[in-house]
Order: C-alpha cells, then structure tokens, then sequence
C-alpha cells in the first residue's frame, strides 16, 4: 500500500483525477444524445478524423502546446464531419459509407502528419504518440485546464439545448414540425461531438475515444428507463472508468491510458448485461426458471384433476401419478392447499379442484378457440393449448369466453368445466 | 370561426426521391370538422401530410394555412406522425413524452414548468391515460402508444391537428376514446385532418374527405365524394401515364416546373 501512497502525494494525481473523471463524464453525456440518435459511428469517425488538426496543431505550434492543439483538433472534427455529410448528400452513397472514406482518409493523412512531426526534432515531438491511445499521467496542470474550459462550455451548451436534443433524438419529424430547426441541432450536436472527442485526446487518446463517447450510454440504458437517470448515470460510469484508468496510469506509467479505460467499460458492459435489472441476463434466466416451476405445478394439478374426471374420486397414491412430480412441486401443492399429504396418499382438496379446473378450461377453450378462429383442424389445436392453457389469465379467459359464446365442449366433445 | 379555410393547398406536386407522388393537388378543407384524407396504400396520402406540414418541399404550389404560411401560425397547428415512425424503446415515461409537447423550439435552457405538468396532465385525462403517466412508452399497448402520441399533441394547445393512421394498429378501446376525442375536439371548434386507409370506416369518421390516388380524385362533404365512380376512380388502379412519366421524371432528373414560372 506505501506504494500507492506515493502516488496520491505526487504532485499531479489529484489534478489528473479530477481533471479526467471530469473530461469523460461530459463526453459520456454528449455520447448519449450521440447513441440514442444511433449515431454511434459517427464518434468514431470523428475521433479518427481529427488526427490531422492533432498533428497539425503540434506542428504549427511547434510544442505541445494544448491549445493549439485543440483547436487544430475541433477545425479538423467540424471538417470531418462536412465532409462526411457533403459526401453522402452529394452520391449515392449511404452515410456509413461516407464516413468510413472519410475517417480512413484522414487518418492515414493524420498518419502521415505524425511521422513528420516525428521526424522534426520538435521538443517533446516523442510525446505525440500519447495523444493515439493517451496517457493520463503525463498530462500537466496548464493542459488539464484548458481541456476543461472545453468541457465547461460543451456542458453548457448541452444544457441550453436539452430539450432540442431529447424532442430530436425522439421523434424528428414531430420536432421538426413544432418549429425545431433541426439541421442546426444536428450542426450543434456534430459540434459537441467534435469538441467532446478532442477533450479527451490526452486522457484517453484518440483511437479509442469512440469507446467513450458511447459505452456509458449503453450501458447507462441497461440500468435506466428514463433519459435524465441514463444522463447521470453514463456520466458517473464513464467518470469510474476514467479514474480508475489514471490511477493505473500512474502505478505502470508505462502503459497508455486509453486501454485501461476501454477494458474496464467493457467489464462494466459485461456484468450490466448479466445483472441490469430489466434486460439481464440473470433477470431472463430467472423468469424461464419460474416459468418452468409454474408449468411443472399446473401440469400437475390438471393430471390429478383428469383423474377425478374420470374416476370420480379425490384420493390418490403418488405412484398412479404419471410424471412424478418433483419435491418441489409437491411442496408448493401442499403449502397452497391443492392437495393434502400423508405418507404416498394424496388428497386432491377443493381449491387444488379449482386450480385444476381453471387450467383444463383455459386448455379448452384455446383449442375451440383456434378451431373456430383459426380454422385449424381439430387433431393439429393440442400442442398450442398445452402451452397457452399456462398464460391464460382472467382477463383472457373473459374474452375467449365472450367470443365464443360460453361454450359447452371443446373440439374433441369433452366438457369444458365451468365453476359450480 | 372565420371563413378563411383551414388548409389551403393550391396546384401541389410533389416528389419522393424525385419521383412525383402527388399531382396538381388542389383543394381547400374547411375550419372545424373531421377531414379524411383518404386513399388506397402508396396513393400519396402521407406526402401530402408531409407538404402541408413543410416537412418536405413541394416541386411546386403551396399550403397556406389559415390563410398564411406556415411558419407564421405553426403554435396553431400540431402533427401526429404514424406510430411506427418513432423507436418506442426510447428512454422516456408516458409523461415525459407528453412533456415534448410543450418544449419551445425558440427558447435556450427552457425547463418545464408547473404550468406545463398541468397542461400535460389535462392532456393525459383527456384520452383516459393518466394512470399511465409513470408508465415506460415501451411497456404500452399500440392504441395506448397512439392515445399518448395524441397527448402530446393536445398538449400543443393547437386549432388544427394532422394525425397520420392514428387508428392502426389500435384496439377496441383506444379507437373508441380517440374517436369521442376528435368529436369533442371538432365541438370545442378545432379542426381534425387525418390521414386514412380505410374506406368502410372512413364514411362513418368523417365530415369532408379528400379522396387520393396520386392525384386528387373529389374533395368535399363526405356525402359528395362517397359516389361509386369517385371511389372506383381511386381504388381502382393508378393511371398508368402518370406513373410513367413519373418515372422519367426521376431518371431523367427533370424538373416539374421550369425555371421562374411561378404558381399563382
């Protein structure tokens, strides 16, 4: 632990913390709007795109100046994103398409450029290579602040256009008709991206800014139904993930920052996917266990009431039961009153009746109901019924009764059992 | 209630993807009744929709609306887009889209206010949804999808309403309450513009209906246009030299009107 101490005392930890859980919390905010809009590409792009005004910013202003910099990457983004748009309105071509012309095109300029500053012999020109996959430790106090005056105004300008932004991403054409103007939201929006992109290019680099921009977002939507918590949420987790990265820069500076991040969204992808309440995993494995326990039960307690169809009596062994039923389901029988219990004789109680009952009408009722609806022939109208006799509820039951005129037999003229 | 009618649409044509849809569409809908725009599938019925909207830009003629453009009485005029036009899994609850219909399109940081809950909330009572409210938009029914989407639109405080196929996909119950919904609304002196597919419901709906089939086959009191020939001269095919020429238009990249010759 004495190691990582050094580390919280070393003079830029805390302003690379801060500055960094900062940054990517307001890129992750402008990465939602960016993922609901399934402009997910579009990041990427952008974020490859702008390598020329990177390496262009550092060659104009002969050091790693931050500012200049960012201002090299911004008036490259907004390129990158007119050319993509002027391309794919000019052809044929889809938007993807576009888009992968042009960020490979200006990448390998972008490329290119690099080399050349490489080459120059510019003070610090090394230190280039962190802006492609970042390295958060290396960043100074000066460049923190003018990566966060960006932000600073990124986030204000989200917030002046917040409702444009929601009412756009929901329903264009409604948005457009109560007078938003949309194609300068979307200008804006592109103009957010760009400048969220650039934010990030020494903390995270610019390869996998991408990652940034939109994985808080889909994860933030694993775990929220409603855009305000899916905001807070993707800033708080990209913010996790950011600062977890700059701690790791620190201890291996070695390593860039940028894949440390990534990975560690990815994990926090991985585990929303198993335990988010409302699409994971876990939550699906679930219902198709207790899906299954309901079938078992209900099975059971229409086999014991078939019997008494036929036989007329109440009483059973256990062993005259075809499908033995699992523990479990004899448990759920008994502590609900369905049957009563002693040693390998059961008794099939009033309400268990019920429950039996129920089951066989709804099975009925569906397979007089697709034969008459359906026109399905009378053999083919079982295997359905065996299901949907497990899904029909009272409401359901209601209907099928109304639409086919309480009927007294089901397609094979067995009785359908109504209450006494 | 003036006299000046509520949509004036004069020599409209327009294209989708450079092919002409609509020709020469000219008629005008009265202020306060239910007016269908109806036609048989691919007849140009949302293009029309979309034109009067200014969602999309007619290859010539105008809409005026109220006897204006557009842009000088759109708080007056609301639109309801089909169902299907929206990704429904969107984050939002039942409130918060009803909400859109509030933001202003003009105003920086605007927040929603109390006044525009209250607002809302009326709208959700009035297609019988409130109970819904802090319900997620994917977790709805079609019809309750639709009843919301007129929420929205109600809550625009609007004179004229565009609703594209408000009734498909829609059950029983949400027909019936979005039904005795445009019939109060046509009674509080609004005026209804739905676009329809179905003939044998469209009779009963509506007061004026457009009859379209590419071009405008009748345009007035439904009574009028509920003649045989005029339906059999909408449901009975496309005219073929229309869609030919269509089609050349858009190969060709022809113009529909040459240049400076203005509609008047």
């Amino acid at each position: 632990m004495a190691s990582l101490w050094t580390y919280f005392n070393h003079p830029n930890f805390w302003w690379v913390l801060a500055g960094t859980t900062f940054l990517s919390a307001i890129s992750a905010l402008v990465g939602t709007f960016t993922y609901l809009q399934r402009k997910s590409l579009m990041g990427d792009a952008i974020a490859h795109g702008i390598l020329p005004g990177v390496a262009g910013g550092f060659l104009i202003a002969g050091e790693k100046n931050a500012l200049v910099i960012m201002i090299g990457a911004i008036v490259w983004g907004v390129l990158t994103v007119s050319s993509i748009e002027w391309i794919s309105r000019k052809t044929h071509l889809r938007s993807s398409t576009a888009m992968a012309v042009v960020l490979s095109a200006f990448f390998g300029l972008g490329m290119m450029l690099l080399t050349v500053v490489q080459t120059s012999g510019l003070p610090d020109a090394s230190g280039i290579n962190s802006f492609l996959f970042g390295q958060a430790a290396s960043m100074l106090p000066e460049d923190l602040m003018v990566y966060s005056v960006f932000a600073v105004v990124v986030a204000f300008v989200l917030a002046a256009v917040y409702p444009h932004l929601t009412i756009i991403s929901f329903d264009r054409a409604t948005a457009e008709s109560n007078g938003f103007n949309v194609r300068r939201v979307d200008a804006v929006l592109s103009i957010l991206v760009v400048a969220a992109t650039a934010i990030g290019i020494q903390s995270i680099g610019l390869i996998l800014m991408a990652a940034l921009l939109i994985t808080p977002a889909a994860i933030a939507r694993m775990w929220n139904s409603r855009l305000i918590g899916m905001l807070i949420f993707s800033g708080g987790i990209a913010a996790l993930a950011a600062g977890m990265g700059s701690v790791i820069s620190f201890t291996a500076p070695a390593m860039p920052t940028g894949p440390w991040i990534v990975l560690i969204l990815f994990a926090f992808t991985l585990i929303s996917m198993v335990i988010s309440p409302q699409r994971g995993l876990l939550k699906r494995y679930r219902q198709q266990k207790k899906n299954q326990d309901i079938i078992l039960r209900e099975n059971f307690i229409k086999r014991l009431y078939h019997q008494w169809e036929r036989s007329g009596q109440t009483a059973f062994h256990l062993s005259d039961i075809e499908d033995t039923p699992s523990k479990r389901t004899l448990r759920y029988a008994v502590n609900n009153d369905w049957i009563q219990l002693a040693g390998n004789s059961i008794h099939l109680s009033e309400k268990g009746m019920r429950e039996g009952r129920r089951i066989t009408r709804a099975h009925r009722l569906w397979e007089l109901y697709l034969s008459k609806a359906l026109r399905m022939r009378d053999d083919h109208v079982h295997p359905s019924a065996e299901v949907m006799e497990h899904l029909i509820g009272d409401d359901l039951e209601k209907e099928l009764l109304r639409a086919l005129d309480y009927p007294l037999t089901d397609p094979h003229q067995r009785d359908i059992p109504y209450e006494p | 209630m003036s006299n000046v009618p509520a949509i004036d649409i004069h020599n409209l044509t327009a294209s989708y993807e450079r092919k002409p849809v609509l020709w020469e569409i000219d008629c005008q809908f009265p202020q306060g009744k239910l007016i269908g725009i109806v036609g048989p599938n691919g007849s140009g019925k949302t293009t029309l929709l979309k034109n009067i909207m200014g969602l999309m830009k007619p290859d010539s003629g105008y809409v005026k609306i109220f006897g204006d453009k557009l842009n000088k009485v759109r708080h007056r005029v609301s639109y309801v887009p089909q169902r299907e036009s929206v990704d429904w899994d969107f984050p939002a609850d039942v409130m918060d889209v009803v909400l859109m219909g509030r933001y202003n399109p003009k105003k920086l940081f605007s927040r929603v206010t109390q006044e525009d809950r209250d607002i809302a909330i009326e709208a959700l009572k009035r297609v019988n949804m409130l109970e819904f409210s802090k319900r997620h938009i994917s977790q709805l029914s079609g019809g309750q999808q639709q009843r919301v989407f007129i929420a929205r639109s109600l809550a625009q405080q609007a004179d004229l309403y565009l609703m594209d196929e408000p009734f498909v996909g829609v059950d029983a119950a949400s027909e019936d309450a979005i039904l005795s919904l445009l019939t109060d609304m046509k009674n509080n002196g609004k005026t209804v513009v739905i676009v329809h597919h179905d003939l044998q419901t469209a009779y009963e709906y509506f007061d004026y209906i457009a009859l379209l089939n590419t071009r405008l086959v009748a345009c007035g009191p439904t009574e009028e246009v509920f003649t045989s020939e005029l339906l059999q001269e909408a449901y009975g095919g496309r005219l073929t030299v229309l869609s030919r020429i269509g089609e050349l238009i858009a190969k060709k990249d022809f113009p529909v009107r040459e240049k400076g010759q203005k509609d008047n």
